[in-house]
């Protein structure tokens, strides 16, 4: 757990890039911070890991002062893909992996299979990569190591920053399901930086959007895009609040209104949706099949039918709610 | 030199050998250039019609007769000056082959030895100075930077007088030979700092913090990350600070240390034959530099094929 407590930091020069601070950030749980260029999320990053100091205020990490641990100690135990990735040029895709598990003393096997782990998770084909230079890959692939490298000695906390920035949608889109599944895995504890609402609203489990070094609001996704708690967040959501809404709406919580309980087949279909899923993807779903109604899942379970009249009802609905609202 | 080179070798196989061998034909066009020149310059009968360069004194002109014998050659000449007269014969000027080369052989030795031991101690002091000068601030910077602008600004004879001539006055009774690598070693120190520093002004900002973020110590962070990229770069611009100080080493004949142009002054002064044996020392530092030349250059170009671009 990640407890920031009245934090601020000022750097010399007078740019206040922090206030007042306060912020719980969960075991296990992705909070994702999110905010317009120069809002201070770098620098919020950095503070944990004590690679930049706290003016005043604290951070503890699992309810100890970060202040009173071995600052090389503290780092090595926190995972961090810093922004613009920062591969080592002059060492292998393997080498760089292996730099935090080779500093811990690893057994070179253990290593060396941890390595190969890390290059398979992010999808990437260690034989083909593990003995290329970062010149030899692309940005993409880049950033798949960074995001390896933070993870690879299996740090209880990771701090992420914008790991896919800089990308082409596709890939991008590509990469964070990599990571969702990966993360539904391993489970850390995760600040994760980014500017991309839509990320955000995808990777967190809550989303602390901020300003200026302030903090704005700290909320689920949901409640973030239902509820907006200023003028600010509004402002930020802007023209994407439909889109939001229906990213943010799982076919659960309309799973209720339409048809839950029916007639469960033996065996999950090949066409199926998940409960998790956003009202977007099952529209996107919808649309490829060009079936009237699709079983819903959850795991393994039957959940239930979900008709694409329902959908639609559904998706109608939030459009009316927000022209109520707004 | 650089160990991280040698596990790079799997890289790129097919073009790297290829320039190993390219290399290699160099080095062996040399060497045979060198030994023909060599046996051309130093057998010549020096007699009847051809007659030696530049006008020498009769003396000179005649045969090389029985130099050859001469049993107690210069293998144990004291190291305070010239070659002895009577160990190269009978005034009669020819001294043979076999004499000559281990005269200029034994010459050379003593240069690559300072030259060797100067660069050597040289760099090991370049590197923290050119850690400091890459800081830009503080109080160890400005010192250091001024001494470094110093030395390079000044001409390497005047601080070997300085250094010889002057020791003495500070109570330090240094021998010719080590005030000449103590004088080249601190030249060599400065412009090696030089090099060294832009190496690490070169490496991104941004590698550092990596290793940092990582959790490297400042230590690990220098040694693991950053002096690895910084001498990849650096290593074309050092070699030909290397060239440049095996030169200079040159001048440390005018400190009676007896090195190789040392060496060669005596045999002129005897054998009156200035172009031959000069032109025999330049073909040794030549033997020496090529190679170096062209290594600096293949280096600097596999390291641009590399490409180390900061991502
Ligand atoms: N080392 C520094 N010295 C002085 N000011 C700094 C320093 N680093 C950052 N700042 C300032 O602090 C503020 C916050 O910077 P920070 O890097 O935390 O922003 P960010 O939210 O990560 O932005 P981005 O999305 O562009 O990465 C900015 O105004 C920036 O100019
Ligand atoms: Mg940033």
């Amino acid at each position: 757990m990640i407890t920031f407590d009245h934090v601020c930091k000022t750097y010399p020069g007078g740019v206040e890039a922090v206030r007042d601070l306060c912020l719980e950030v969960e075991p296990g749980e992705t909070l994702v911070l999110l905010g317009t260029s120069g809002s201070g999320k770098t620098t919020t990053m950095k503070m944990v890991n004590r690679l930049i100091g706290i003016t005043s205020g604290r951070i503890l990490l699992d309810g100890r002062d970060i202040t009173d641990r071995d600052p090389v100690a503290l780092r090595r135990g926190i995972g961090y893909a810093i922004q613009h990735i920062g591969l080592f040029p002059h060492m292998t895709i393997g080498e760089n992996i292996a730099v935090v598990p080779k500093l811990l003393g690893w057994p070179a096997s253990e290593i060396a299979e941890r390595v190969d782990r890390m290059l398979a998770m992010t999808g990437l084909e260690p034989e083909d990569f593990r003995d290329r230079f970062p010149s030899q890959l692309s940005g993409g692939q880049r950033q798949r190591i960074g995001v390896a490298r933070a993870l690879a000695a299996d740090p209880p906390i990771v701090l992420m920053d914008e790991p896919f920035g800089a990308l082409d949608p596709i890939t991008r889109e590509q990469l964070q399901n990599e990571f969702l599944e990966l993360e539904t895995e391993i489970r850390k504890t995760i600040l994760f930086v980014t500017h991309d609402v839509f990320e955000a609203v995808k990777m967190g489990d809550r989303i602390a959007l901020m300003d200026a070094g302030e903090l704005q609001q700290l909320a689920t996704p949901k409640a973030l895009v239902d509820a907006p708690a200023n003028a600010f967040v509004d402002q930020f959501l802007g023209q994407h609040r439909f889109q939001l809404s229906l990213l943010t709406r799982t076919i659960r919580s309309i799973l209720s209104e339409a048809g839950r309980g029916g007639d469960a087949p033996d065996q999950r279909p090949e066409v199926y949706l998940s409960v998790r899923s956003s009202l977007i993807d099952g529209l996107d779903l919808f649309k490829r099949t060009e079936r009237e109604r699709i079983a819903v899942y959850e795991g393994r379970t039957f959940r239930g039918t979900m008709a694409k009249r329902d959908l639609l009802g559904a998706i109608s609905g939030v459009l009316g709610e927000m022209g109520g609202g707004g | 030199m650089p160990p991280e080179m040698a596990s790079e070798n799997h890289a790129s196989p097919p073009s790297s050998r290829r320039r190993l061998w390219r290399t290699c034909g160099w080095l062996a066009t040399v060497a045979a250039g060198v030994a023909l020149a060599a046996a051309v310059l130093t057998t010549q009968p020096v007699g009847a019609d051809g007659g030696p360069p530049q006008g020498a004194p009769p003396g000179a002109t005649r045969p090389a007769t029985r130099a050859t014998t001469q049993p107690n050659g210069a293998a144990t000449q004291p190291a305070d000056g010239a070659v002895a007269r009577e160990s190269v014969g009978n005034g009669d000027g020819g001294i043979s082959p076999a004499v000559v080369a281990r005269k200029l052989g034994k010459g050379f030795a003593i240069t690559l030895l300072v030259a060797a031991a100067s660069l050597t101690i040289g760099f090991f002091l370049s590197v923290p100075v050119g850690v400091v000068l890459n800081r830009n601030r503080g109080i160890a910077y400005y010192i250091t930077r001024s001494f470094v602008d110093f030395i390079r600004g000044t001409p390497v004879l005047v601080q070997l007088y300085f250094v010889y001539f002057g020791s003495p006055v500070i109570g330090l009774h240094l021998a010719p030979i080590t005030s000449a690598i103590a004088t080249l070693s601190i030249n060599a120190m400065a412009y090696m700092a030089e090099v060294v520093r832009s190496g690490l002004m070169s490496v991104d900002r941004g590698q550092m913090l990596a290793g940092r973020a990582l959790g490297l110590s400042r230590w690990d962070v220098f040694r693991r990350i950053v002096w690895p990229q910084a001498f990849r770069i650096a290593i074309p611009p050092l070699m030909n600070s290397v060239v440049a100080l095996i030169k200079d080493t040159a001048l440390i004949s005018i400190i009676s240390v007896v090195e190789v142009v040392h060496t060669a002054k005596s045999l002129v002064s005897i054998t009156y034959e200035p172009m031959k044996y000069y032109f025999i020392v330049a073909l040794m530092f030549f033997v020496v530099t090529f190679p170096l030349m062209k290594l600096a250059g293949r280096l600097e170009e596999r390291i641009r094929q590399k490409g180390y671009a900061h991502d």
